[in-house]
Formats: C-alpha cells, structure tokens, sequence
C-alpha cells in the first residue's frame, strides 16, 4: 500500500453467515456493486460450511474472503479440552487476519446475533446493517437496515427482493444489469425436488406425477434432479417410481453425487431450472438461467424469487401462506392448492417461449388447477425486480398493498420515483382499501399527537429551569401513543410496515440530550405522517382508478385479517 | 452436557453482565465472550 497522498479505493468487508441461499444472493448483489466500482476493494466473511462450496465465485468478485467455522474456534490443535484462553487464541488468529485491510466500512447483511458480534468485532472505520456497541446495545442505524430489521424481520409485507436490499445497502446503484442467459441452452431441466424442511417441499410422489407429464410433453428433453446427500432417499423414491419406468434413460439423478460447482456448471447450460425455494434457483439466477418456483410453508416469494427477469413464481393461495418458520403443521394445507397440472402447463409454456400471460392461462388451464393458486412473474423495474400477479382481477389486498409500498418506500429510501401500473382491484380488494383509509387516518391522528408532546417536551426542555414532572409526564403520552400505535396495527394488519418501521427508527433517535431527541423525535412523527399521507393518496388514485368495481354497498367497518 | 469451555463463557457473562447494568464499555476480551455465547447458543 502506498505510503503517500495517493487516492486509495476503498474497502468494504461483507458479513454474511446464513444460509447457502443468501450468500448466493449476496453475491448478486456485490457482483453488481463490483460492476459499477470496479475499484472498490471488496472483503467477505461468512461460515466454511455454506460458502466453501461456492469459492469458485468468490474469485472474480471479492478481493479476499475470510471462511470461518465455528467448531475451529472451540478447538486446540495442542489439548483435548482447549479451555477459554485457547478459545481466545483462535480468535485472535482469525481476527488478526482483517489488520492490513484497513477496511472503511464492514456491512451485516446476515441479521443475526452472532452475526452482529462478528461484525463488531472486526476492525473497520464504519459499520452498517446490525452490530453491536461497547455497551453491547443492538445497532440498526442505516434506514434500509432498519426497514430489514422492522419489515423483512417481521411481517410478511416486504415488496422487495433480497437481492435488491442487499444491493441497496451496499451503496449498489438502482439500475441492475442481468447476466446473459446461454445462447444455445441444452435441453435439459435441472430439477431441485427437495428444500430445508418438508414444509417447503412436495412429497416425491407429487414430483413423480410432475416430472412424468414434463417428460411425456416434452421428448426431446431431459431432466437433471440434484439436491444433495440428505436428500438421497426421496431422489431414489422418484426416480425407482414405476410410473416413470419408461423415462429412466432421461432422467438423470445426481442427488448427492456432484459437487456445488459441478451442478453449477450443469445449471448453466440448462433451458430451464424448476424447484422449491432453495440455493439451486438462486445458482440459476446467479448464472441467467430462467426459472419457475415452487413456494410453500415459510417461503416469502416476494423476497426469495431467484432474481432475474420472467422468472416465475408458483405460491398457494391458502390464508396460512406463508407461514412461520416455527409454526408446525401436520396438514400442509398449502401443498394441495398447486396442481403438479398448472405446473406442468407454465413449464411447457416456458420452454416453448410462450409468454406466461392471463389470457393464455385461462385459455389452457382448467379454473380448478389455476383458482387455488397465485401465479407471479418478475420483470426488471426502476427498483430492481418486480414480482407482478399473472391473473390481474384475482391480486389480493396483500399484493395490492406490496405495490404501493414499492412506490413508497423506492421514492422515500432511494428518491425513485417508479411508474408502475395501478393494482387492479375486485370488489373485495375495493373494499378491503376502503377500509384501510380510515386506518391510515387513524394513524395520521397519533403521529400528530406524538408531535405535538415532542414539541411540548422540546420547548420544556429548552427552559432555564426545565419542569422534570411535566417533561416526564408528556413521554409516558409518547408512550402511550406508541401503544395504541402498535394496537392499530392489530386491527389494520397492512398498515403494519409503516408503525414497525418507525419503530425501529424512534428506537435509534439520534441525540445527545433531550432537546437533541426530541427534536429528532419530532422529524420522524412527522416523516411517519407523510408516508401515511402518501400511502393514503395512493390507496385514493388506486380507487378512483377501479371505480368499475366499486361494491354497491360500502361499508367502513374496520378490516379484521 | 456442561463442558469446561460452556462453564467459563457461562461465568465470563456474568460478569458483563454487571458491568453492561452499569454503562461501562466492554472490552474486546469481553464482546469477544459474547461472540463465542451466541455461537454456542446456535448449537444449542
């Protein structure tokens, strides 16, 4: 490193420590950072055991990672039971690795505890996403960490694609250029029966019945069926089927006996990727190939879609969905509502380049198959990838709140201001609005007050002698207000993103004294009132605009979900 | 099952502990304590 005035690039240290998924996702989105600043010197950390595998991507993006794996650290080369001090030694070790990388700024993508530790503990001059301090208080201090730890955390209102806060986090400018598909794909469907639990995941006879129709319409292709060495029972279970006796010389089982970067490889000369949430989709997304999912159980389609243009998404439309992850179920009532019927259509439709539209889905595909099941695309917009419903006049009050909150929140977070199409509303999303608008006023009402008792705790504050008993008198209100805030929530459900977030952000006012607090106190009353008024703005123009289905009756009883 | 290690991150905690209650800033041995008790708590 130079020694004299030189301008350096700067250094940007990337912590992620879930899943294979996510760092698959997280290394779009620093591809893409590394496209736009190609001088910026990139650092990742993440855990040996999801990461090594994918190494052979780290090279052209990150300047250096740093795998670890937490068993190493308990362990000592010299004794049996290595005790703390050993410990320390180890991580003194790996720590000492960051010293000449003098990194800028360190950025936790992961979320977690642990995560929030590691990414204190690393020598860095900034940190973003979660951390810790030297008191060991939770930070969230940048705005989109803070919606990430208020809506992606929480809730299941999130319009955005992982890929796409990532990328927003790290500084990635909106525009997103895609990797080039293969331009003469073989026919082969690499398909990814399995996923983390058997809530996201169809039973291998379901996948017989699926992969048996593909084969039947589809003769000159073959399926690919990978997942890894767990998944080795249920691969043999589809593939001994009896049913798909005839088609054993085209289907290729190399379920536990491939390498990640070996299925990769597979993936990326393959006309098409099919399977549940899993890391399989996000390698197809990683290397341009298209693909259709399968979401159930916990899956977030919104967020989780393997990030490319028309990739599609299948999702159930059962109330349940999605569920917890903690949440048990024995009945997995979500798995009935697709059809392996619907599937098999959207992937023929696919491979024949046929757009996976309305029109054509109600044209082939009988009501029973496609009316328990929402069909989404992605495409590529202003703010990153878009997942849009196929069957408009059946969007739920959900995704039509998804869309408004894209707007929202891409103008508020990045100033984009995106020109996407109004929800198309049925009766009951008319209705469902009409409700929410008396919520939002609502809420409108409480942040005022809450503004109000900050300016009054502001002024007392700026006193000579500042009265104590009424300043604490006025924060038991604020208190208050952020009670009867959250309860709102309960009732209007979808207002939900706005009171978390600024939850959040009051959480982490900034200030040294009162009078700096509630100064900042007030601002953020005031910006939650503005996003409420955007948001109640566009729930008007999203009704005056569906006017044709506006009920003959409307009522203004509050909207339990 | 308890291990040595488990016992002295345990008893390390305690320690923060007390001094977290009273606004004190941890040292690096001390958030490095606290590194290792999430790790462990994954296991768990």
């Amino acid at each position: 490193m130079s020694q004299n005035q030189e301008k350096k690039s700067h250094t940007i240290c990337i912590v992620q420590t879930t899943r294979i998924g996510d760092a698959i996702q997280t290394l779009m989105a620093a591809r893409e950072l590394k496209r736009q600043h190609p001088t910026v010197k990139l650092i990742f950390v993440g855990r040996k055991s999801f990461c090594e595998p994918l190494s052979h991507n780290f090279k052209d993006i990150f300047d250096k990672f740093y795998l670890f794996d937490r068993r190493e650290f308990f362990y000592s080369k010299t004794v049996k039971k290595p005790d703390l001090a050993d410990v320390r030694n180890n991580l003194k070790d790996f720590f000492s690795q960051f010293e000449e990388d003098e990194i800028d700024v360190c950025i936790n993508l992961s979320f977690s505890k642990t995560s929030g530790y590691l990414t204190s503990l690393i020598p860095c001059r900034h940190r973003l996403g979660l951390w810790r301090d030297k008191l060991s208080n939770l930070m969230v201090l940048d705005q989109w960490s803070q919606y990430v730890y208020s809506n992606v955390m929480r809730g299941t209102n999130c319009p955005f694609n992982l890929v796409d806060i990532y990328r927003f986090i790290l500084g990635a400018k909106s525009e997103y250029l895609l990797p080039h598909k293969p331009k003469k794909p073989e026919k082969n469907i690499v398909v990814h029966p399995f996923a983390s639990n058997a809530k996201k995941c169809w039973t291998p006879n379901k996948w017989v019945e699926l992969i048996y129709q593909i084969l039947k319409d589809n003769p000159e292709y073959k399926v690919t069926i990978m997942g890894s060495g767990a998944d080795t029972e249920n691969a043999d279970q589809i593939t001994s089927s009896i049913v798909l006796a005839k088609y054993t010389q085209r289907i290729d089982n190399v379920v536990g006996t491939t390498s990640i970067r070996e299925i990769q490889d597979t993936i990326s000369r393959a006309s098409l990727f099919l399977g549940h949430d899993s890391m399989g989709g996000h390698l197809a997304a990683f290397e341009g190939v298209k693909t259709i999912t399968l979401s159930l159980g916990s899956v977030r389609p919104h967020e989780t879609t393997p990030y490319g243009d028309k990739n599609i998404n299948i999702t159930p439309k059962v109330k349940c969905f999605p569920c917890n992850l903690t949440d048990k179920c024995q009945l997995l009532p979500c798995h009935g509502d697709i059809s392996y019927q619907l599937v098999n259509y959207v992937v023929n439709a696919s491979l024949a380049g046929v757009d996976v539209n309305e029109k054509v889905l109600r044209e082939n595909v009988p009501e029973c198959h496609l009316g328990s099941a929402n069909i989404y695309v992605s495409s590529l917009c202003a703010s990153g990838i878009c997942l849009d419903t196929v069957i408009k006049s059946e969007t739920s009050v959900e995704d039509t709140f998804k869309v408004l909150y894209n707007i929202i929140w891409s103008y508020i977070f990045e100033s984009k201001e995106l020109n996407l199409p109004f929800p198309k509303l049925n009766e009951n999303t008319y209705q469902h609005l009409v409700n929410y608008r008396k919520g939002i006023e609502s809420l409108f009402e409480l942040n005022t007050f809450g503004e109000k008792f900050s300016t009054y705790i502001l002024q007392d504050a700026q006193l000579e002698k500042p009265p104590i008993e009424r300043i604490k008198e006025n924060s038991d209100k604020l208190q208050e207000i952020d009670t009867l805030s959250f309860q709102l929530g309960g009732i209007y459900q979808l207002i939900c993103p706005i009171i978390d977030y600024f939850h959040v952000k009051k959480a982490f006012l900034k200030g040294h004294s009162i009078l700096e607090i509630s100064q900042n106190a007030i601002l953020c009353y005031r910006e939650e009132n503005h996003i409420s008024s955007i948001l109640h703005e566009l729930i008007d123009s999203t009704l005056k605009e569906n006017k044709d289905v506006k009920p003959k009756s409307e009522t203004t009883e509050a909207v339990n979900n | 099952m308890s291990t040595p290690i488990n016992i002295e991150i345990f008893n390390a905690l305690e320690e923060i502990k007390g001094k977290t209650t009273q606004n004190k800033e941890l040292t690096e041995q001390e958030m490095q304590v606290l590194f290792l008790a999430a790790l462990l708590e994954e296991d768990a």
